[in-house]
């Protein structure tokens, strides 16, 4: 059979054939398919919205986290310097504590004002010329208006004898840590 | 409203217009679904299925073909995608069958509609290629150079097959009693 025989053939079984017949037989969705449908869309359509919104929240605050990430350094030197006040409660907490340990353990005295440990504090009389001098030449003034003084182990050891020797007792350097005493001298 | 209004606004996200639009259209998926798939709530799910895709992907039609064309083409690959899925369920298949020809069956016998009912169980019994050509051309009406687009086939291929699929109907109708040989 030629091509343009099998096409005719085709068309005239295409008339003959359906006489109307199989369009009748259309299926119909039911009525409330349309309004089940719309509703479906419109609530797809507030997902997507609320999607969209989430998407862009996102993306907001992935910025806002960038951007805190950038600026962390200089915030963070920013709250550090904000952050004195905590160092310093720190140093009082830690002061505090050394002055617990200290009137507890080795020392008879604590801190005066949060920047001075002081070990010792001696009283010694105005006229006591060799004992003053020794205190001149050997201590190192910390805070001449409030007669602290720095010395070192060595020193004060020496100190001690020469108290000794004019009958007045000092306490002996015991478990003390540090290479420099700190003493309170009272002159009377 | 013009169609082509009507999509433009959908394009917009305009429920409304979206509304308007898909009324003429929710019969002819729904049909071309319940012949393809053989069962009313199937075609109900994918119609619904189809319809919110046409809304979704609006925008991907250009205005190249019919825009029935564009909608047969998605309810069309809906359906065979939802085929496929049910070849691979055991039994799945032959249980719908048979809910669908006893619920049928009731219908016609109360509706004296037996000439209808034969049809369709004429054309449920055929595979699903010549099933949708006939869908296609000799229910919906569409012109080969439709069919063509939507199934993606030859124009030729298009009359060669639903030559065959008209023979195996006619077998069928024969079968039943419903054509003489």
């Amino acid at each position: 059979m030629k091509y343009e025989e099998y096409v005719e053939k085709l068309e005239e079984l295409d008339e003959d054939f359906e006489a109307g017949m199989l369009s009748q037989i259309k299926e119909e969705p039911p009525i409330e398919f349309h309004r089940d449908l719309i509703k479906v869309v419109k609530s797809n359509e507030r997902k997507g919205y609320l999607y969209r919104y989430r998407k862009h929240a996102l993306v907001v605050v992935a910025g806002l986290a960038l951007f805190f990430a950038l600026k962390g350094v200089s915030s963070f030197n920013y709250f550090s310097s904000k952050g004195e006040l905590n160092t310093g409660t720190e140093k009082k907490q830690s002061v505090k504590k050394n002055k617990e340990v200290i009137k507890n353990d080795k020392f008879d005295y604590a801190v005066s004002d949060g920047k001075f440990i002081v070990n010792y504090e001696i009283f010694i009389k105005k006229d006591d010329e060799a004992v003053i001098k020794f205190i001149n030449e050997k201590a190192i003034k910390v805070d001449k208006f409030r007669g602290i003084y720095s010395m070192d182990r060595y020193h004060y050891k020496k100190l001690e004898e020469i108290l000794k020797k004019e009958g007045i007792e000092i306490k002996p350097i015991f478990n003390f840590e540090e290479d420099n005493v700190v003493i309170k001298i009272n002159i009377n | 409203m013009e169609e082509k209004l009507l999509i433009k606004e959908c394009i917009n996200r305009d429920i409304k217009a979206f509304e308007k639009l898909i009324l003429n259209y929710e019969a002819k998926i729904y049909n071309m679904c319940f012949y393809l798939l053989k069962n009313r709530e199937d075609a109900l799910d994918a119609s619904q299925e189809v319809c919110i895709k046409i809304y979704k992907s609006i925008e991907k039609f250009k205005g190249e073909s019919k825009f029935a064309t564009w909608v047969y083409r998605i309810t069309y690959n809906t359906c065979m995608d939802l085929l496929k899925k049910r070849k691979n369920e055991f039994s799945y298949d032959d249980v719908i069958d048979y809910e669908l020809h006893r619920e049928d069956r009731i219908e016609s016998i109360i509706e004296s509609r037996e000439l209808k009912y034969d049809l369709k169980e004429s054309i449920m019994k055929l595979n699903d290629d010549y099933r949708m050509i006939i869908i296609l051309r000799d229910i919906e009406g569409l012109s080969y150079q439709e069919i063509s687009e939507i199934l993606n086939i030859e124009s030729g291929t298009v009359k060669s097959r639903l030559f065959r699929a008209r023979e195996a109907l006619r077998n069928e109708l024969i079968k039943r009693g419903v054509l003489r040989r």
